[in-house]
């Protein structure tokens, strides 16, 4: 009763001051354009107020560190420990990233992140008429246990976390990255990282797929049994919500997609009849960062409170540790402009910030050099510099959740949430997940969206400072990195030798062996294991794998 | 206007292979993976070989300034870099096909 | 740019571009088909040189639902084929957008590991407006093929509008593409595909749930001059019962052959397409054709008047002037 009192009054309150103060300023000064909009063109009000908090109580937030997270999974958040600066790395050969790796760590990275060439993200060696004119260009090469070995020279595996991008042929290189530490005398329960392994993702945006969907979904499957019996410390996934807001995506369709793909690897794991307390923990995130800092704050608090609902009552899970979302974020690429390539310093910056008010648990800046190339030193080390400035000299991290209680941001958190659960109620319609990835659902929708905001962009309708206002006329003035022709020579020379030696048997058993496995319903860590300990390449057993799961071709669009 | 998209990761080969029995007036090639300067102008000398160097090749993606005037001397008749509108790509083509 | 040139294929001769074609030149059927496509003048001439050369390939028409995953299937027949030595082309429909008159062909996307091989010519092509979801020139372009030397010839179609009903009068075999449904829902066949099948396909068993359909189809299947149409299981993207398939497609063409099926197919599809041809040239001759293109309009103007009824319009229309040819 004394709620209604108060909204009645409130209500009073700011009409009259729509009547009279607004009306007046609107007459002398009115405003720039009809609608405000956020970049995903989701409308903005003028002024928010305790109005649109109506019905919210303290409960719908929680305390930080409680359920339902929305202001962040930690009691302290960043006052405890700050966000790992994790730097997006790789080009060239194993030895040319393995200088990146240090070079970073030594200007104060706090975590690894390899970021593999096209061929090895498509299941190819080096050397194969697929991997044409594409080694080390975007991403480094690694085609064997020795590339791995070499890749992480002189690192301290046991004491850093790793993080690798990559997904269809997630698990050989993990299973590289393994072995590699078992040739080393680390045991694999010292070992901190994560595969991002998202399958989803590659066929609703991403496309860097091999097999179909169910086999796929079985390999993902297979590294989080494995991973929570052996390597307890490894994030089996990182269900990523960046490459769909890449692609186009708004924001609400990145956190429902998301989300969407997240609680579809649990049901695949709970089919398996895995315990859904001893692979939840390890299930993390990986969202966009992207320009509009409040939409985007909104999106991070919104994934977080749906996140641990969805874990606690519909998938019934008892720890509190498989409520949590956590994410890793990375600075929107889509964003970086080719023109005036210095000012996206700045673009990164504020999306940087959006990311640590949002309570990331890792992040990576972009460097101004990316809409041409993978990043130059220099240029990657203003993209660190600018993580460390944030956390030391802007006092963002001084406390947690600073915008908390914002009318604006709790409105829009509510609104983003609501959002998602539409989107989810719309793949339930079409069968679930995989049933809408055929139908090219998710596809259509990032395609519009995309389409969309190509066209506000071409028709004036949205300003991007130096691509369609304040354009100057001049020679973008970036150095190219190039990669050489004796590293790639180097890496081939390597690969050849490494099947001239091996042992032809053992190899040729390993890879039999794997085979069987994929077709009948055994784990197939081991035996992927078995076959890179006996030198199999990754495009010999993705061969084997194609061979029997057969390749995934794409639902067309019009 | 009809498209043919042939899918993703497709060789020159293939691509000259699928232009031939389609007749088609012009390629696109898109490229953001750096192997521009690999795989595009093998597409323009695998189609002079054919006796289908009529077919315009166009090409975009991430490609550097430098890299752009020597795509063109091998023969690749357009590079639409980062920024380019719809429309200057629509009306390109328009154009492509009237000649032909 | 380029140099203009006048039409798409004529810098090559008709005759040339035909005997290289007979030669198995891929250039040269890509541009004939595009001339016939796009029913260029030359296309009528080319056609009359190119026909005394077929009627070699075994034709084989693939209809069903959109999704269904036809061209996955003939991409791994095209493979099965090969692997025998039989050279085999492809016409692959797709449906031009009413609204922008454009298309998006994309069968190629799931063909493309058979795109390089010297044995194959696959042409993707848009219905153009074309209502029974072929496009008009697809059996024109079948012919090209046929007289490269193709053994066989596969043809895609769209799976909407009437295309199966048109696919089933022209080629030699017709095979009927379905999937089982998923979930709690009663699977229906689109009516009369039951009656134009050779041979039906339950592809996707892979996801299960086929046995009903199976057993439907089974039900419903009716022997016709001797022959029943077999149903085989397949799982194109993995490659199972693909044998299958190209074994009941052989099987079919040798029932054809013994039967004397093939003539009566051959017969009925001659009738189809001269009157088709005749019909053509009416429609061009009254509304196009210069003399009659005035009396068109006015009598276009009596009926709209009611001053006459469209029958009696049409009547005093093919009465109005000697039937030229275009």
């Amino acid at each position: 009763m004394r709620d209604e009192d108060e909204r009645k009054v409130l209500e009073k309150e700011w009409k009259r001051w729509e009547e009279t103060t607004l009306r007046d300023a609107l007459a002398s000064h009115p405003e720039r354009r009809k609608e405000f909009v956020t970049t995903s063109s989701r409308p903005v009000k003028r002024l928010y107020t305790p109005l649109d908090l109506a019905g919210k109580t303290e409960k719908d937030l929680g305390a930080p560190g409680e359920f339902p997270f929305t202001r962040g999974i930690h009691p302290t958040m960043y006052r405890g420990r700050l966000w790992t600066m994790r730097m997006f790395a790789g080009y060239g050969s194993a030895e040319d990233t393995n200088r990146r790796f240090k070079y970073l760590i030594s200007h104060g990275e706090t975590g690894l992140s390899v970021a593999f060439d096209m061929p090895t993200l498509y299941g190819y060696d080096t050397d194969e008429p697929e991997a044409k004119g594409e080694f080390g260009t975007c991403g480094v090469a690694v085609s064997s246990l020795e590339d791995m070995k070499i890749l992480f020279r002189g690192i301290d595996v046991a004491g850093v976390s790793t993080s690798m991008t990559i997904n269809s042929p997630a698990s050989v290189i993990w299973a590289m990255y393994l072995v590699m530490a078992e040739d080393r005398g680390v045991a694999w329960t010292k070992l901190r990282g994560t595969i991002q392994n998202d399958i989803l993702k590659e066929y609703q945006a991403q496309k860097e797929w091999i097999y179909p969907p169910e086999p796929s979904m079985r390999l993902v499957v297979d590294t989080f049994e494995f991973g929570s019996k052996q390597v307890p410390g490894w994030n089996t996934i990182s269900i990523s919500g960046y490459h769909i807001r890449e692609a186009g995506a708004t924001a609400a369709q990145e956190l429902a997609f998301t989300l969407a793909n997240g609680m579809e690897y649990v049901r695949w794991g709970i089919d398996r009849g895995l315990k859904v307390d001893d692979f939840a923990p390890r299930l993390s995130f990986f969202f966009n960062a992207h320009n509009d800092l409040f939409e985007e704050l909104a999106k991070y608090r919104a994934a977080r409170r749906i996140w641990a609902r969805e874990m606690r009552d519909t998938f019934g899970a008892k720890s509190p540790r498989s409520w949590l979302l956590r994410f890793h974020s990375q600075t929107a690429g889509v964003s970086l402009t080719a023109q005036q390539p210095e000012i996206n310093i700045v673009r990164t910056t504020i999306q940087a910030l959006a990311a640590v008010l949002g309570g990331t648990q890792s992040l990576h800046t972009n460097a101004y050099d990316e809409a041409f190339q993978v990043p130059n030193e220099k240029a990657a080390r203003i993209a660190l510099r600018t993580q460390q400035i944030l956390a030391h000299e802007s006092g963002v991290a001084n406390t947690v959740d600073p915008f908390g209680g914002s009318y604006f941001l709790e409105a829009l958190t509510d609104e983003l949430e609501a959002d998602a659960y539409r989107y989810f109620d719309r793949i339930q319609d079409l069968g679930g997940v995989i049933p809408a990835i055929r139908k090219g659902f998710f596809q259509q929708e990032i395609a519009n969206s995309a389409y969309r905001y190509q066209r506000e962009v071409e028709d004036k309708e949205r300003t991007i400072v130096g691509v369609n206002d304040y354009v100057v006329d001049e020679q973008t003035d970036v150095e190219p990195l190039r990669v050489t022709e004796a590293a790639f020579k180097a890496q081939v020379d390597r690969l050849r030798r490494l099947r001239r030696t091996r042992d032809a048997k053992k190899h040729a058993r390993a890879l039999d062996r794997l085979g069987k496995a994929c077709e009948a319903d055994d784990n197939t860590m081991p035996f992927i294991l078995e076959a890179v300990r006996a030198k199999a390449t990754l495009g010999e057993i993705c061969d084997v794998m194609r061979e029997v799961f057969g390749v995934w071709e794409e639902p067309l669009l019009y | 206007m009809e498209v043919i998209y042939t899918g993703l990761r497709q060789t020159p080969e293939d691509i000259v292979e699928a232009a031939i029995q389609e007749d088609v007036d012009a390629i696109g090639l898109s490229s953001l993976s750096g192997a521009h300067m690999t795989l595009f102008p093998e597409v323009v000398r695998l189609l002079r070989k054919r006796k289908s160097g009529d077919i315009v090749v166009v090409g975009g993606g991430i490609i550097p300034e430098e890299d752009k005037a020597k795509l063109k001397r091998a023969g690749v008749k357009a590079v639409f870099g980062p920024g380019t509108s719809l429309s200057d790509i629509v009306s390109f083509f328009e154009k492509a096909g009237k000649g032909a | 740019m380029r140099e203009p040139v006048p039409a798409k294929a004529s810098r090559d001769s008709v005759r040339g571009l035909v005997e290289s074609l007979l030669e198995g030149d891929k250039r040269s059927a890509g541009k004939l088909i595009s001339l016939i496509e796009d029913d260029e003048p030359e296309a009528v001439e080319a056609l009359a040189r190119i026909y005394p050369h077929t009627g070699r390939a075994h034709v084989v028409g693939f209809t069903g639902p959109p999704g269904v995953g036809k061209s996955s299937l003939i991409n791994r027949l095209v493979r099965t084929f090969r692997s025998r030595g039989k050279s085999v082309g492809v016409v692959a429909v797709d449906p031009t957008s009413p609204y922008t008159g454009g298309a998006v062909l994309g069968d190629r996307i799931r063909m493309a590991d058979t795109g390089v091989d010297s044995g194959v010519f696959i042409r993707s092509m848009a219905t153009r407006g074309h209502a029974g979801g072929l496009a008009l020139a697809t059996f024109d372009a079948v012919r090209v093929l046929d007289a490269m030397g193709s053994d066989l010839v596969f043809v895609e179609t769209v799976g909407a509008g009437q295309s199966e009903v048109e696919i089933a009068s022209r080629a030699h075999t017709t095979v009927v593409v379905e999937m089982p449904l998923t979930g709690d829902v009663v699977q229906t066949m689109k009516a009369g595909i039951l009656e134009i099948g050779d041979v039906y396909v339950v592809n996707k068993v892979d996801l299960g749930n086929e046995d009903v359909l199976v057993a439907n189809l089974k039900f419903q299947l009716e022997t016709r001059d001797g022959w029943t149409p077999p149903i085989i299981r397949t799982a194109a993207l993995e490659g199972r019962g693909i044998d299958d398939l190209a074994g009941a497609i052989d099987k079919h063409a040798l029932y054809l052959d013994q039967s004397g099926g093939r003539h009566k197919r051959e017969l009925a599809r001659a009738r189809l397409e001269i009157l088709e041809n005749v019909q053509r040239l009416l429609v061009h001759r009254v509304s196009e054709g210069s003399r009659s293109g005035r009396t068109f309009d006015k009598l276009a103007e009596d009926v709209a008047t009611r001053r006459i009824d469209p029958h009696a319009a049409a009547g005093k229309l093919l009465r109005s002037g000697p039937a030229t040819e275009r």
